[in-house]
């Protein structure tokens, strides 16, 4: 006999073995949404009153958050993002379609859809193997592009905040390769919000503290189709092997993630460990073509990645209102 | 694809089939299978399942990997 749920004695769909918690299909989705409004709370994420844009992938992660979100009655839309990427599986095709699956469901929500490759010409694999950037793997570029037009199209459509699926164990393999690397600037920076300003807006991720095996569990059961395989470049990536790692050790210490993630944001908050960390001032200036703030006067490294043609298709539909830092 | 035997348990993660003996909790097939259980759910004969479940002749064990490459807009 499987487990049994600690509050129905039905058979378990998971046991956190961090938690020492077992629960069944109908106790741990509840337990998934009750614990995501703690989190949001307990780190200051958004109100109701703040218009959300969660950033969806059709991964598990980023279709279970929204879908956690509109359960908690937020008001919350989803940004995907088409990044032109086949691999031979149809990788972004499928991506899109489990998105636009998931809103056909939920009509009190909207899907806002950007195609890179139809409104800037290129995929990008293309983009990096035009401009030969990230050592044959289009990650970097795949990076500055998200950041770039996630960003661009909160401010375009008034949204206040961006949400990410970013779990426990994408924030753990982060902290372990920061702390590897004494990467002091980052571990800084590493928390679950990252507060709006300077033209950016707030970056919040509600899924920050639970476990991967736990967001796929709760996609599972709530029936939400998600695409199982990974994106064809994250084959050999440092996150995964960190992630198997991490997973090695906490199968013989349960919860050995969890401890080291709120570790360091106790550290953090409550005993200073940053609290003589002077982050250096960075002189932002708007971009000469999209209006977006950037560290060096004229274009930003998105807008000198793109061909000069279709730079004009990257402008604000109107002016951010940030205040360039002048040191 | 692997023909089941009825006196076997099917465990199949993505293409890869393995028939095992039953008597085997999930948790215990994986462990033999050099798999790391914190890496994968698992489901009986198509439910969801904790790893405690101990399997029987003729069922089939879906392993699911839950590790992902940590990019949240494709």
């Amino acid at each position: 006999m499987p487990r049994k749920c600690r509050k129905c004695a039905r058979p378990a769909v998971i046991n956190m073995r961090q938690h020492k918690l077992a629960l069944c299909a109908e106790h741990f989705p509840e337990w998934v949404v009750n614990q995501t409004e703690r989190f949001i709370k307990k780190y200051r994420m958004f109100t109701r009153e703040d218009r959300v844009l969660v950033a969806v992938s059709g991964g598990k992660d980023s279709l279970a958050l929204w879908d956690v979100l509109l359960q908690l009655g937020y008001q919350v839309d989803g940004l995907y993002l088409g990044l032109g990427i086949d691999g031979g599986l149809g990788y972004s095709d499928e991506s899109r379609a489990m998105c636009e699956a998931f809103a056909a469901q939920h009509p009190e929500t909207t899907l806002h859809i950007l195609d890179i490759p139809a409104a800037y010409g290129e995929s990008i694999p293309q983009m990096a193997a035009r401009t030969r950037r990230g050592r044959g793997k289009p990650c970097s570029v795949c990076g500055l592009v998200k950041r770039h037009e996630m960003n661009r199209i909160a401010h375009d459509l008034g949204y206040n905040v961006l949400a990410t699926g970013h779990n426990l164990d994408d924030e753990v393999a982060v902290l372990f390769q920061n702390t590897l690397n004494w990467q002091v600037g980052y571990l800084a920076r590493q928390y679950p919000v990252l507060p709006e300003g300077d033209g950016f807006a707030r970056k919040v991720k509600p899924f920050c503290r639970f476990y991967e095996r736990e967001t796929a569990t709760y996609a599972i059961v709530r029936g939400i189709d998600y695409v199982y395989d990974e994106c064809p470049f994250a084959e050999g990536a440092t996150t995964i092997y960190y992630k198997e790692l991490l997973n090695t050790l906490e199968a013989d210490k349960p919860g050995a993630k969890l401890h080291f993630y709120l570790s360091f944001l106790r550290a953090r908050d409550k005993e200073g460990l940053f609290a003589n960390w002077q982050e250096e001032k960075v002189e932002l200036h708007p971009c000469e073509n999209c209006g977006q703030p950037t560290s060096a006067p004229g274009l930003c490294t998105f807008c000198r990645m793109l061909p000069e043609a279709v730079r004009p298709k990257v402008k604000l539909a109107h002016p951010l209102t940030f205040t360039p830092v002048h040191t | 694809m692997t023909e089941q035997s009825s006196e076997k348990v099917l465990v199949t993660l993505r293409k890869q089939q393995w028939q095992v003996e039953p008597g085997k909790t999930a948790r215990q097939i994986m462990q033999e299978l050099d798999l790391n259980p914190e890496n994968y759910l698992t489901m009986i004969n198509g439910q969801l399942t904790d790893d405690s479940a101990r399997l029987k002749a003729g069922d089939r064990l879906k392993l699911v990997a839950v590790i992902s490459g940590g990019s949240h807009a494709a």
